[in-house]
């Protein structure tokens, strides 16, 4: 089981420019604070399907996810909410999506984050682990075959996920044809209620490198500062041709598998000593340090944006219909934009 | 490994090392081979003749070592899972040589190569599948809380697939008694092995995993024998499993069917005359050699015969071996 990482940085905190630390601030907390609307319109039973919360992961979604570039493509998993967002993607959308609105981006016809959107570079989510690893090396064998050197694929997985036969013939093709492919390894402790030592006796993910050949990053997934810098390291390896790169995110999911998920199989000093290495307080600590960070007033005031901006969201999706049976057959087929029955 | 555990034994008659192995064992693995070897050289030659000799020979010339000194150390009770190209395994299990031809040459009592007698699985055509039924037997063990070992079988091609990956993590993550027994014989049909794996060391992709690993040359049948028998030790032993390259030439090309002359290596080592050469400088005689392989080409010729003496199988027996009864 993986223990919260700690000790000496690799990366000059001081580094990032005032509007990078915004940023990354902004979004951290409309991740959060996104979530836990859901979560309220979850017990409210506005919610169709599960709530996968990312509760003290944020910082590896939104730190990975701003390191991509606009011309990248990314499949993020479906606890990814931050690099949906840092993608472009609107809380209003996310929210009509876990709702299963109409208006939302899948039209109603899937939820939560099972969508893609090419506009934003999102080439999509799917349901079943390691599926999405391979259709995302096929993304990268296109980009190198149409010889885009600006472009870089990126997918994350879980623990649990790359115990998977697609992870090893994704990830071996990747490597044998030296992709311009980063996979993030999101080790959260647990695959469902398995936890990483029955997952494998290795004590770390990145040595899953070791079967590829390919450079691996190890790093504090808590830390949004590291993993933005680490995952601009991989994907300047990519750029470099040295690619693929198989990185580690060491971090904890803190609520169950999804809502509906008591977790009691985790122990809870577990679970205690993880809340100590929360990623938003400890962002907020660093950036009490840093000369060039939003400061204390400024950060309140961001929060109460977002959350003014999360409560327009709520009024303005929660009366939305959803869809018409009738419209099922629409927008199946290629050419077609939307459902030919006008879904609401 | 086999070049320091051969220097503790200490020099033998005539100057040449000793052998690790023993003797005995050396001789016995040597008659394998040879049986092997003349026995595909046969299925070679009349599979290429047509006639009632139907079937697809996967030929393990050069590699015969894989087969035979690496179940050299299972008992009875263990099981083997060879690929197609594992005829050796079937044979030094002791599925009789008659039977084995009978499988080639659509005869009545042919069936699939594998049996419950041999305790050797079917040498399945899709590849990969045997590497998990082993794994599977090697669970059933595990669970039984037997003292048993499952070994398996599986080419360079198979270490990228997705079989491969859930066979090695599942052995790794339950500590499965079993051995897995890479052949890399640096070509999957008409692939080179560095189109199919990123890394040359195949067996150093076992640390992805956690598995302890060896990687020995193929051609070095005592290397093999001793590989295997840490490998298998470790697995009695409840220290789980371990995978273990064997690099080897494929000088019998492809199958039968899909030669492939071109990309049988020239100038590779073949296994069979270093071990004579090996046991001459241990101070065997030639002429035991050639009594071996007389022997040899006996034993196949009565297999032959037999084989033809009997009717080609008939659509009604079609169903024979298919279902429990
Ligand atoms: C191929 C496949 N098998 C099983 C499932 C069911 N399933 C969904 S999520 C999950 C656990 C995933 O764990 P992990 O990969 O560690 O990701 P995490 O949920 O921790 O982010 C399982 C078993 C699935 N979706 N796809
Ligand atoms: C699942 C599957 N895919 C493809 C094939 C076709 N095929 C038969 S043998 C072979 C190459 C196997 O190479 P390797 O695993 O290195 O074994 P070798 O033949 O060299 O012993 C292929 C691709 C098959 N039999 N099964
Ligand atoms: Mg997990």
């Amino acid at each position: 089981m993986a223990e919260p990482t700690a000790g000496q940085k690799p990366y000059d905190p001081l580094a990032f420019s005032s509007q990078e630390l915004r940023d990354l601030y902004w979004f951290m907390n409309l991740n959060r604070l996104l979530e836990e609307r859901l979560t309220v319109l979850y017990r409210q039973g506005q919610i169709v399907g599960g709530l996968y919360r990312s509760l003290g992961q944020e910082a590896t979604s939104v730190g990975t996810g701003y390191a991509t570039l606009k011309q990248d493509l990314v499949g993020p998993m479906i606890r990814n909410l931050g690099v949906f967002m840092v993608r472009g993607v609107s809380p209003q959308d996310i929210m009509a999506q876990y709702m299963a609105k109409a208006s939302g981006p899948t039209m109603g016809r899937d939820v939560n984050t099972h969508f893609g959107d090419l506009s934003k570079g999102i080439v999509i989510t799917t349901s079943m682990l390691g599926a999405l690893l391979e259709v995302m090396v096929g993304t990268a064998l296109a980009i190198k075959l149409q010889k885009r050197p600006d472009q870089v694929a990126f997918t994350w997985i879980g623990d649990g996920g790359q115990t998977n036969g697609y992870f090893h013939e994704g990830m071996n093709l990747a490597a044998v044809k030296k992709l311009p492919f980063v996979c993030i390894i999101e080790n959260n402790g647990y695959s469902y209620s398995t936890p990483n030592h029955r997952e494998t006796p290795i004590s770390q993910f990145v040595l899953k490198a070791r079967a590829y050949g390919c450079p691996g990053i190890r790093f504090d997934g808590n830390d949004v500062l590291e993993a933005l810098w680490a995952t601009r390291r991989a994907r300047a390896m990519c750029q470099r041709g040295e690619g693929p790169v198989i990185m580690e995110a060491v971090t904890f999911r803190i609520r169950g598998h999804a809502e509906h998920d008591d977790a009691g199989y985790v122990p809870r000093e577990l679970v205690e000593r993880w809340k100590q290495q929360d990623p938003l307080a400890r962002y907020e600590a660093q950036l009490d340090t840093l000369p060039n960070a939003p400061t204390r007033a400024e950060r309140d005031e961001m929060r109460a944006q977002i959350q003014g901006l999360l409560t327009e969201c709520v009024d303005k999706v929660l009366p939305m219909p959803q869809p018409r049976g009738e419209s099922a057959m629409g927008g199946v087929y290629a050419g077609e934009k939307r459902p030919a029955v006008p879904p609401m | 490994m086999a070049r320091s555990a051969l220097a503790k034994v200490g020099r033998g008659g005539g100057g040449a090392v000793a052998s690790a192995v023993g003797m005995e064992t050396l001789r016995a693995l040597h008659g394998r081979m040879v049986l092997v070897r003349t026995a595909e050289e046969r299925l070679m030659a009349r599979l290429r003749s047509g006639g009632r000799w139907t079937g697809t020979l996967h030929p393990s010339r050069g590699q015969e070592a894989v087969s035979v000194a690496t179940v050299a150390h299972l008992t009875d009770e263990d099981w083997a899972s060879p690929t197609p190209r594992e005829l050796g395994v079937h044979l030094c299990r002791g599925m009789p040589l008659a039977e084995v031809f009978a499988h080639f040459a659509g005869a009545v009592n042919g069936g699939a190569l594998g049996s419950v007698v041999s305790r050797t699985t079917p040498s399945l055509g899709s590849t990969a599948s045997n590497l998990a039924v082993g794994a599977g037997i090697a669970m059933a063990f595990k669970l039984r809380r037997q003292p048993r070992v499952a070994m398996g079988f599986f080419g360079d091609g198979v270490m990228g697939t997705g079989t491969a990956h859930e066979v090695f993590n599942l052995s790794a993550a339950h500590g499965l008694p079993y051995v897995l027994v890479c052949n890399n014989n640096g070509m999957a049909f008409s692939q080179p092995v560095a189109e199919t794996s990123p890394v040359v060391e195949l067996g150093s992709r076992g640390e992805a995993y956690g598995l302890p690993w060896k990687s020995v040359d193929g051609t070095d049948v005592e290397a093999v024998w001793l590989a295997a028998r840490e490998a298998v030790q470790r697995a009695r032993d409840g220290g789980g499993a371990t995978l273990l390259e064997c690099r080897t030439p494929r000088l019998g090309g492809f199958t039968t069917a899909e030669l492939m002359e071109e990309t049988i290596p020239r100038d590779a080592v073949d296994v069979l005359p270093r071990l004579e050469a090996r046991l001459v400088e241990l101070g065997v005689a030639r002429t035991e050699l050639e009594a071996a392989a007389a022997r040899a080409r006996q034993q196949v010729d009565e297999a032959v015969a037999h084989t033809e003496a009997l009717p080609v199988v008939h659509s009604a027996a079609l169903r024979r071996r298919v279902y429990a009864d």
